[in-house]
């Protein structure tokens, strides 16, 4: 029989160890929203994520990332890398609601959503510094019938 | 070397093993001492150029349930380079609006955001030159200075801070 003191050290070694293994490996979320249509449905994907790549600065344009909200600092979104700062030719972006050539500098990265006409990112709030970025998106679980690994390039709509 | 058995010793790995995913969830959801570095927010951390390094408490479980309030020392994560922090003062909040120091500009700040602003105006790195800046970048409250022990204690929320006749609240919190 083990003692109260015994199974709670128990309950903190796991608990940590987990903690560990969420943050700074892989982590499972839900993803919520049309913003990421088709890739994602709307209406609730699970979505493995690794927090390996934002923290070496490995994104590259393509990646889809789980961040901090810039308008929201208690919500998460889910979006598309576009352009990664001051990288060579990527560094001019057209942000076209306000009509003015938009810089991307070093050390921000412009989030889009694969749902352009339905996706409030980037060209709305502007670059997100990559201190937001929390994941890349790789692997998507749920629903049952659509698990499949999640690439550089879009899904084209089918429809 | 009767008193050091093999039981022995591998009990003591095994602590210190464990010891390690402990000690990082402690830092990371509870909070962290940290070393100040720079002078912008003397007077308050570092008074005096060159002379010390101040070490202050790091408290970030209280982000979990209580939201950033105008005057409270934040440490965020510099917005154009992540592995850089910054300790900072939130001066204004979203829907405020303010003049910023160094040139007569009216900002108002988005929603999520918040305006920062060392305590030392000239030698700071802050919303003066970056504009609002995101309040998920802040990633705990500097409560308390820990050394030297002549100024230790809490670190006061001055709700205005330097910016008395700058700020515009939208409301009063």
């Amino acid at each position: 029989m083990k003692s109260a003191s015994q199974s709670l050290l128990f309950l903190v070694k796991f608990g940590c160890s987990f903690y560990v293994l969420q943050k700074y490996g892989v982590e499972a979320s839900v993803c919520v929203g049309p913003s990421m249509e088709p890739t994602l449905n709307a209406q609730g994907d699970i979505v493995i994520f690794e927090h390996i790549s934002p923290r070496w600065g490995t994104l590259q344009p393509g990646d889809v990332v789980v961040a901090k909200s810039p308008s929201n600092p208690h919500s998460y979104i889910c979006k598309r890398v576009k352009v990664v700062g001051d990288k060579p030719f990527s560094s001019r972006f057209w942000k076209y609601r306000q009509r003015t050539p938009q810089y991307v500098p070093r050390g921000y990265i412009w989030l889009q959503g694969d749902n352009a006409d339905n996706s409030t990112d980037s060209r709305e709030y502007g670059p997100v510094p990559e201190a937001l970025i929390v994941g890349r998106v790789f692997l998507r679980i749920w629903p049952m019938s659509q698990i499949e690994w999640i690439g550089r390039s879009p899904k084209i709509s089918t429809n | 070397m009767k008193w050091l058995s093999w039981h022995a010793l591998e009990e003591v790995i095994k602590g210190c093993l464990w010891s390690i995913p402990i000690t990082i969830t402690f830092c990371d959801v509870i909070g962290t001492v940290a070393k100040v570095e720079g002078y912008s927010m003397s007077p308050t951390v570092n008074p005096k150029a060159g002379t010390n390094v101040d070490l202050v408490w790091v408290d970030r479980i209280s982000l979990l349930f209580k939201d950033i309030r105008r005057g409270e020392v934040v440490v965020l994560a510099c917005p154009y380079n992540k592995n850089r922090k910054l300790i900072k003062r939130v001066v204004a909040l979203e829907g405020d609006h303010i003049w910023s120091r160094t040139e007569s500009r009216l900002t108002y700040i988005p929603l999520g955001h918040c305006w920062v602003e060392g305590d030392e105006g000239d030698k700071s790195t802050d919303s003066n030159q970056l504009g609002p800046i995101p309040q998920a970048l802040i990633e705990g409250r500097v409560s308390f200075i820990i050394w030297p022990w002549k100024r230790w204690g809490r670190i006061p929320q001055v709700p205005q801070g330097s910016s008395e006749n700058r700020l515009i609240p939208s409301k009063v919190v």
